[in-house]
């Protein structure tokens, strides 16, 4: 169908950066995920593609056509053949559903029968037909968010941007509304970008994600990519949860070893190459991927069992030793008490390794 | 129960006070409605409260030129009629300049930004607050030069000068509650920016404007001052002056000359407006729901 693409796009308002530099390719048919923390630029970016805010620098396709060029060219949203919805849902309050969800549609000029047809259609495949008489104010979240999505899809647009649109929905809601908005977007096979600031919700219904911190664009990926090889420190923090374990040390390229101070880890050759020339480095391993035991393993590292959080399916087990903690994640049936000695092992492959001067990932 | 009841006698609850209170706010406000109204069907309605040992609507009759009047009678309840409507054009009048300048005007300060809005939205206020008669000298010049004498949409033109500052300013309250989610909403939809004003913000000012439509109209039916500067015939009369005029007439003479019966029946059709507006849009007024839609409960 139609792919959107991102050449160098700048914003600013006033002096503020909104984002700068931004090259995306959205790929045509894809769920592509705007994430990151707020004020990170993702609803800006989301805005600039639906023209409701013109680029300082920069370039937008939409298809073939470039829809805002920064000087000159700019195609206004109604001109634009996206359809969106806001995070407030945006429904009009004196229309009532039927109205709501028809209005694109009538704006289209479709015939009343065709508009009557489709409405109901939707209206049952949302399943809000009984509420089709009712004004938005007497709705529940959950009703004025699939309401705001009949209406984004009334007419089969070819791209649709969705900004947070599980935000203000309740948790179970919430996991009950992903999975419809995954189905519908592989039911509807629209262009999809989706903003949200919430790494989980992002890895459950992305078929890539884009991340953005402080309107530079971090990384670009699969969510398994992501999650596998963060691009720097900043996504080996944001995602995965709990987040990475990060920790400052320095390499010793005589010994081939990683030194904490309290404590070192020997490593492989290959890895001793990559990081030839850098000694202040920053090393990363996620917790799930950390061996624990409350028995001494051979080069093992001792640690102090901190406090152990029990989550039912697992519980989180935080050591530490002198000014150096991991969180390590581990199943329910591994128990050990506060204080308690014991001692873990990093997988060699498992590890990641970061510049500590930009954060970049070396290995 | 004994109990019980000294106890009410030492001690009134505040629930007797409060009645006390309003029971006498109440004969405060109403007595002269009350009296109005016994007088308005009495077939001999004199100076004097009197209630009629058959009422009668033959003062609505005369008022409207269905029945005549007696031999000997003022000839003032035969221009009554006129008054009505007189005042009805300059209230609908006020009410249509208000109510689209102020949409129009409230409209703009709410989404525009501009150089100068904050002492613009000041001075509108400083000058809706200002009493009409401290500017009347210029404006009864200027109306002469625009020949708005004896001319009624020149009175609805100078009320509607005199309400349109604060009327914008409530506008403004408005559109400041209406979420720009909404506009730019209908903008993706496919609607320019005149057609997302008229589709989806200003139905959902609708509340506003209604509150709008109510003061402006009640602004131009109540308005003394500038009829009387600027109405000098009789049958130009708005009810206002007609009543005041009837008085002014004829000082000294009361009970004799002026037609007691007909002129509190026309003042009690004087009344019915607010009453009936107020109905009208009561739920915009009593609880003005903003067009926020509650999001999350």
């Amino acid at each position: 169908m139609v792919e959107i693409f991102l050449e160098k796009a700048t914003k600013y308002f006033g002096d503020v950066r909104a984002i700068e530099d931004i090259t995306l390719k959205i790929r045509s048919k894809e769920l592509m995920v705007l994430l990151g923390p707020s004020g990170c630029g993702k609803t800006t970016t989301l805005r600039l593609i639906a023209g409701l805010e013109r680029l300082t620098r920069g370039k937008i396709y939409i298809g073939d056509r470039l829809v805002d060029d920064a000087v000159k060219s700019f195609t206004p949203p109604r001109y634009r053949k996206v359809s969106m919805v806001f995070q407030s849902y945006a429904l009009f309050p004196h229309m009532n559903v039927y109205q709501n969800i028809a209005f694109p549609a009538v704006l289209a000029k479709w015939s009343k029968s065709d508009i009557r047809k489709r409405v109901l259609e939707l209206a049952e495949m949302f399943g809000i037909k009984e509420l089709l008489n009712r004004k938005p104010h007497q709705l529940s979240a959950g009703q004025q968010q699939r309401v705001a999505l009949a209406r984004a899809l009334v007419i089969q647009p070819e791209i649709l941007l969705l900004d947070e649109p599980l935000a203000n929905l309740d948790a179970k809601l919430r996991t009950a509304a992903r999975a419809m908005i995954k189905r519908l977007h592989l039911k509807f096979g629209c262009t999809t970008v989706y903003v949200t600031h919430d790494q989980i919700e992002a890895m459950a219904v992305a078929d890539r994600i884009a991340v953005l911190n402080e309107g530079i664009l971090q990384q670009v990926g699969s969510p398994d990519e992501l999650y596998t090889k963060p691009a720097n420190t900043f996504i080996a923090d944001f995602i995965g949860s709990p987040s990475m374990n990060i920790v400052e040390c320095t390499f010793d390229e005589e010994k081939s070893i990683l030194d904490f101070g309290i404590f070192h880890i020997k490593v492989p050759e290959n890895i001793s190459k990559a990081l030839k020339g850098c000694s202040d480095v920053i090393f990363g391993v996620r917790p799930e991927r950390i061996e624990i035991s409350p028995s001494r393993i051979p080069d093992g590292v001792e640690m102090e069992v901190y406090v152990v959080e029990p989550l039912g399916d697992r519980n989180i087990v935080t050591v530490s030793k002198g000014e150096i903690s991991f969180k390590v994640v581990t199943p329910p049936t591994f128990k050990v008490d506060i204080g308690t000695t014991v001692w873990l092992k990093f997988n060699i492959n498992d590890i990641h390794i970061f510049d500590k001067k930009t954060g970049k990932a070396i290995i | 129960m004994y109990k019980g009841f000294l106890k009410n006698i030492t001690e009134p609850s505040l629930e007797v006070l409060r009645y006390v209170i309003l029971i006498a706010m109440l004969f405060y406000i109403l007595t002269p409605l009350v009296w109005l109204f016994i007088t308005t069907f009495h077939p001999r309605g004199g100076p004097y409260l009197e209630i009629p040992e058959k009422p009668t609507l033959e003062n609505f009759l005369i008022l409207f030129g269905i029945v005549k009047m007696r031999v000997g009678a003022a000839a003032h309840p035969v221009y009554m009629h006129k008054w009505l409507l007189n005042s009805f054009i300059i209230a609908i009048t006020t009410m249509i300049i208000v109510v689209v300048l102020s949409a129009m005007a409230g409209y703009a300060l709410s989404r525009l930004k501009f150089r100068g809005k904050s002492i613009l939205m000041a001075s509108l206020l400083i000058i809706g607050f200002m009493p009409t008669i401290a500017k009347l000298l210029p404006l009864y010049k200027l109306c002469i030069m625009l020949g708005f004498i004896n001319n009624l949409i020149g009175v609805a033109i100078v009320v509607a000068s005199g309400a349109l500052p604060v009327q914008i300013w409530i506008m403004k309250g408005f559109f400041d509650h209406i979420p720009r989610d909404l506009e730019e909403q209908a903008w993706i939809f496919g609607c320019s920016k005149l057609s997302a004003l008229f589709r989806v913000v200003m139905p959902a000012a609708g509340p506003g404007l209604m509150v709008v439509a109510f003061f402006s109209f009640l602004a131009g039916w109540g308005n003394f001052t500038v009829p009387l500067i600027l109405i000098r015939t009789e049958t130009l009369f708005p009810v206002s002056l007609g009543i005041a005029s009837v008085f002014l007439h004829h000082p000294g003479e009361i009970g004799l000359a002026v037609e007691y019966g007909p002129l509190c029946a026309l003042s009690l059709i004087y009344a019915l407006p607010s009453i009936i507006l107020y109905y009208l849009t009561r739920r915009y007024l009593m609880h003005i729901k903003l067009a926020r839609i509650e999001v999350g409960v």
